[in-house]
């Protein structure tokens, strides 16, 4: 088979995409926290979603490690045949495009939102669809090196959640569980719908150099990610108090009360400069992914002339996807926690199953490409 | 081979020409020079039923610089405007500025009484929680009888910009008496938004000003027209403002709430009629608790000050009579008691459970709470408050006696 991405990544470039790649699709809108009831335990709901989130990603990557060698869309056609692979394949592949579109117009439309509503979002979309797409084109060890830089920034922000200190007051946080676990199950839902991005990790793996690491790096990314969003909903509501929930773009709104000593405040300028990065980064990731899948399902030589065209498409449906804010925010909340869930974790389940058929019906035959690690566990592939 | 190069080479020029926007600066940019910094915003009713808004803003050119003689000039300017929303009559101020308003910098949102008691809040405080530009840690202020433009034309001496002197004397008020409950935007949201507790804005008031001695000279600048001061609590229900707190009720307030810092408690002189003490509290901590038993509702304020002796109208030989000392601090429990039961007081006669009572209740018990917040109107206004009030004096200054007759 031919090897159309020639790069190699390290795990811990791995690990640092996995972080930068959910930063923007929860912080921009927060929207786990937006429309349910309840806000003041919302991070019960958030802890929920992780430790769903822990688990599935660890069947995923687990899964994903008995084809060491193989993207999913390689190994989907072997697994389910070359029908049924096909079909499975172009559905990771659209929601990955559709999943970097939503995540930029979510940065696009919090930029005009919050500091610049003359310019159109189009201005912000394009020019970051260009730049990802001319980094997707270099390969993944661009993107990854450029993931690397940027999840130092991510951490940096992180302290930024500490500095509205003054304004912070934990009793906000209180009552715990007035109406039940019902509005947190909701929350988890959408956590478990954003985390599920991460079913890209089926087109980096054969790409990582250590894939030792790769389980372990995962769960790094998932607990790191989910610190961060437990830390940041925990903050909000000690600063908002109920108000948490109402505000389009509460990160910003979080900086914004930063003052210390009446001088060092105004500082948004810094989360916003990190969004643009991130979502360079993730966009970047999701065009390479779709362009080598593509690349890849319909056996062409290379990859790097989808990536323009990718780029072309994800700008385009971005501005399509939705007319206004109300129905961008009402996918995030409504449609997203169902509509991700259902695909991705259908696809695999599909791929799950024939995989199982196989291994049972036909266990000697070597219809995969790597037989033997069929009965390995992952923690002995090298 | 010599096609693609020449493909290249176009894709390059078409993808560097389509940038080429980008070189002429950013699309919603914004220089300083076409800027006109609102310092603070009043918002009245005007007298055809319209929303009126007065804008102070910031002359930067009459501020003076380092060198050069001082200006003269007042450093601001206000202009007034009518709309029928907040947003319009923002956008009015264009008719008059010939700059751009920026809000961004506003420190002051400034409310009539009257816009408050008769058409609520809801519609004067979407625009400052929308809008991108205006920062939610801006404060909230109330004008007690008169209107927000009048307090926005008052001056001050020292500070000639009117909202960093209105600033300073909030700053001054809440680290050395008490007696304003600083309120941010933010702050006011907060409790408009949650359960069991009502939101309250600082009170404000302008004092008309008529010099009594002639001044002589040359008088380079018009005379002063009127101060303007901060003090007391404007305490609201739902959506209209009911009633005010004094300046000592905010501090009652302020000690259940534990937001005193430093402050001057004053009260009858033990061992003298007609004389009085002040002492100087230093820090204090607040705390409450809200018993529920069957219907039955009760409150318990803990306050525990820490000050010094300030001063005493009749002196005391406190070597000879220790026992004095104590008198004093049990002289300085009554009165910080008085001070709270009479802001409880207040409270339950305007029936606006500022202090948060409700929102004890939701965050302890929220079944409880269930059932009780639909008479929450009913039951706060009998609530029995038990309040316990430590006052420890440590030092008494450096005099070990006071000057005395002889």
């Amino acid at each position: 088979m031919k090897q159309l991405e020639k790069g190699r990544i390290s795990s811990f470039q791995y690990m640092c995409m996995l972080l930068v790649v959910r930063i923007t699709a929860t912080t921009v809108t927060f929207p786990f926290m937006t429309d349910h009831e309840s806000p003041t335990d919302a991070w019960i709901g958030a802890a929920i979603g992780i430790v769903v989130s822990l688990v599935l990603l660890e069947l995923i990557v687990r899964f994903s490690l008995n084809f060491p060698n193989m993207t999913v869309i390689q190994y989907s056609q072997s697994v389910l045949g070359k029908f049924l692979g096909s079909i499975a394949a172009l559905l990771l592949i659209g929601f990955w495009v559709f999943d970097a579109a939503v995540a930029g117009r979510a940065m696009g439309s919090a930029m005009v939102n919050a500091f610049m509503p003359e310019t159109p979002v189009l201005v912000f979309i394009i020019v970051t669809a260009f730049l990802s797409a001319n980094g997707a084109r270099q390969g993944l060890e661009i993107t990854a090196r450029w993931s690397e830089l940027v999840a130092v920034g991510v951490v940096m922000s992180a302290l930024l959640l500490a500095l509205p200190f003054q304004a912070m007051n934990f009793q906000n946080l209180l009552p715990i569980l007035p109406y039940g676990i019902g509005p947190h199950l909701k929350r988890a839902a959408i956590i478990v719908a954003i985390f599920l991005r991460y079913s890209v990790v089926g087109m980096i793996v054969p790409y990582v150099h250590n894939r030792k690491e790769i389980l372990r790096y995962t769960r790094i990314a998932v607990l790191i990610s989910g610190a961060v969003l437990i830390a940041q909903s925990i903050v909000l509501v000690a600063v908002f108090g109920a108000r948490a929930t109402s505000s389009a773009v509460p990160t910003l709104q979080l900086v914004r009360q930063i003052t210390i000593g009446e001088f060092f405040e105004r500082i948004e300028i810094f989360p916003v400069t990190l969004w643009l990065l991130n979502n360079g980064v993730n966009m970047g990731l999701f065009i390479w992914a779709s362009s080598l899948g593509l690349a890849q399902l319909f056996g062409l030589n290379r990859f790097e002339p989808l990536t323009y065209p990718i780029g072309g498409l994800v700008t385009l449906l971005s501005m399509l996807l939705f007319k206004n804010y109300v129905e961008q925010i009402h996918y995030l909340i409504r449609v997203q926690p169902i509509f991700v869930p259902v695909l991705v974790l259908g696809v695999y389940a599909l791929l799950y199953a024939g995989f199982s058929i196989r291994k049972l019906v036909l266990p000697k035959q070597g219809n995969l490409e790597a037989p033997m690690i069929l009965e390995a566990g992952p923690d002995e592939i090298e | 081979m010599k096609s693609n190069k020449a493909l290249r080479l176009t894709v390059y020029l078409i993808a560097i020409m389509s940038l080429m926007w980008a070189a002429s600066g950013c699309w919603s940019r914004r220089e300083i020079e076409d800027l006109a910094f609102v310092m603070a915003i009043g918002v009245d009713r005007s007298p055809s039923g319209n929303i009126q808004m007065t804008a102070q803003f910031a002359k930067p050119e009459a501020m003076g610089s380092a060198e050069g003689p001082k200006s003269q000039e007042k450093p601001f300017w206000v202009a007034t405007t009518e709309g029928h929303t907040m947003f319009e009559a923002f956008r009015n101020l264009g008719y008059i500025s010939p700059k751009r308003p920026y809000l961004p910098h506003n420190n002051f949102y400034i409310f009539g009484e009257d816009l408050f008691r008769e058409m609520g809040i809801k519609p004067f405080l979407d625009l400052i929680n929308r809008d991108p530009e205006p920062r939610l840690t801006a404060r909230i202020s109330v004008v007690k009888g008169a209107t927000a433009k009048d307090l926005l034309q008052a001056e001050f001496e020292g500070m000639p910009m009117s909202a960093v002197a209105l600033r300073g004397i909030m700053n001054h008020l809440t680290k050395a008496w008490g007696t304003i409950h600083e309120t941010t935007i933010r702050d006011f949201l907060d409790r408009m938004e949650s359960e069991g507790i009502e939101p309250i804005a600082m009170g404000a008031e302008v004092i008309p000003f008529e010099p009594d001695i002639e001044i002589e000279g040359e008088v380079s600048r018009e005379q002063i027209k009127a101060r303007a001061t901060l003090g007391g609590t404007a305490v609201f229900k739902g959506d209209y403002l009911v009633g005010w707190l004094d300046n000592f009720e905010t501090r009652g307030l302020n000690w259940i709430l534990g937001k005193v810092n430093n402050t001057v408690v004053e009260f009858p002189h033990p061992g003298a009629e007609d004389k009085r003490v002040s002492v100087e509290i230093l820090r204090a901590t607040g705390s409450f608790e809200v018993q529920v038993e069957d219907e039955d509702v009760r409150a318990f304020i803990e306050v525990n000050a820490v000050g010094n002796l300030g001063c005493i109208q009749e002196p005391v030989d406190f070597i000879k009579q220790p026992e004095v000392w104590t008198q004093f601090e049990k002289g300085a429990e009554k009165a910080i008691e008085d001070e709270i039961a009479r802001a409880v007081a207040a409270l339950q006669r305007l029936g606006s459970d500022a202090v948060g009572f409700g929102q004890y209740i939701f965050r302890r018990k929220p079944k409880e709470w269930e059932s009780l917040k639909h008479r929450w109107d009913e039951i706060f206004p009998a609530i029995g408050v038990d309040i316990d009030v430590t006052v420890h004096l440590r030092g008494m200054g450096v005099v070990l006696k006071s000057a005395e007759t002889k």
